[in-house]
């Protein structure tokens, strides 16, 4: 079965996720801690996120979680904000983070198109900052779906956005490609029923993403070739499990 | 210390080998490479694919770190080799 649409999660996919987001948390932390050190590294702990190193661990719920559990795991060291302003304040500050492109996304994504596929976006992200980070790179307009963890269809590594977008672009789950940094996008993926592509762009090293990726990838930008040759191998064993 | 062609090769067959034995690696190695089973055998000769072979196990630190202890051989050799191959002097994946 060929590839007709590719699902691509968004912080550490489609942008960098380093050099993205460490420094954004750093001076995020250290305002909602009002300007207190210490405050800040207490709050970066619960979130998974090293103050003085500036990077998050590979289970931060940053990475794997939603900007929901973020809120959860901040509000009780937080009794200035209530969870609705915080929620707020977290969109806010993650929708004006400046994104570090992965790879030069606006070519990309018209020679993805060209080839005839659907894009989507599915993030953990809330919908909001995302749609303004993928405007914000220009793309917006060129995706046929965006959805984030507050969209109606859930959260990865649940695969309710990801077969949300294969019925909106009229796609089988087996010819989409679901390509992301982390392992929920992966086990997203397969629970889908979808080609699952691991990309090294975000904290997760090859070995972690091996066992639930056909393909990986060292960033997006060899989806092209990879389209080419391998996406063809990954039909041809997956057409052969079935028949097996 | 640097690589001649022919030592890279060899270098690039025994890592090809490595991936040839691990259940788990290899199907991951063809479904980013385009290459089928029957091309590991017909495509070992071509330096392209030895390359890509390299670039693969580069992915990740633990596998290269893997390789090299089996083969007792230095960490930074699979590194050399893949620098003495088509495409070595800057890194292409495909």
């Amino acid at each position: 079965m060929r590839i007709e649409a590719i699902l691509f999660d968004k912080d550490g996919t489609l942008f960098d996720f380093a050099a993205s987001w460490g420094a954004w948390a750093q001076a995020f932390l250290m305002r909602i801690a009002g300007g207190d050190r210490s405050r800040a590294v207490r709050l970066g702990a619960r979130i998974g996120f090293d103050m003085a190193r500036g990077c998050f661990s590979p289970d931060s719920i940053v990475i794997a979680g939603t900007a929901a559990q973020v809120v959860e795991a901040l509000a009780p060291q937080l009794p200035e904000f209530d969870k609705a302003s915080l929620q707020a304040l977290v969109n806010e500050e993650a929708a004006a983070a400046p994104q570090a492109e992965a790879v030069p996304l606006l070519p990309l994504i018209d020679r993805l198109r060209r080839r005839g596929l659907r894009l989507g976006v599915a993030t953990n992200d809330a919908e909001g900052p995302a749609r303004a980070h993928l405007a914000a790179a220009g793309i917006l307009d060129r995706l046929d779906f965006i959805a984030g963890f507050d969209s109606g269809h859930g959260a990865k590594p649940a695969p309710g956005q990801l077969l949300a977008f294969a019925e909106h672009v009229g796609a089988a789950p087996a010819s989409v490609a679901m390509v992301g940094d982390s392992l929920h996008d992966l086990l997203a993926g397969r629970a889908a029923g979808m080609v699952t592509v691991g990309v090294l762009t975000g904290p997760a090293p090859a070995r972690v993403l091996a066992p639930h990726a056909d393909a990986i990838l060292p960033d997006i930008g060899h989806l092209p070739d990879w389209l080419d040759g391998g996406a063809g191998r990954v039909a041809e064993i997956l057409r052969n499990d079935g028949s097996n | 210390m640097s690589f001649s062609r022919e030592a890279a090769e060899t270098l690039a067959l025994q890592v090809l080998g490595w991936l040839a034995a691990n259940d788990d690696l290899l199907p991951v190695f063809l479904g980013s490479t385009g290459a089928s089973l029957a091309d590991l055998r017909a495509r070992a000769g071509e330096p392209e694919f030895l390359a890509s072979v390299l670039d693969f196990l580069m992915l990740d630190d633990a596998w290269v770190r893997a390789f090299c202890d089996e083969a007792g051989i230095a960490p930074d050799r699979p590194m050399q080799a893949r620098a003495a191959l088509p495409g070595g002097a800057q890194v292409h994946w495909t």
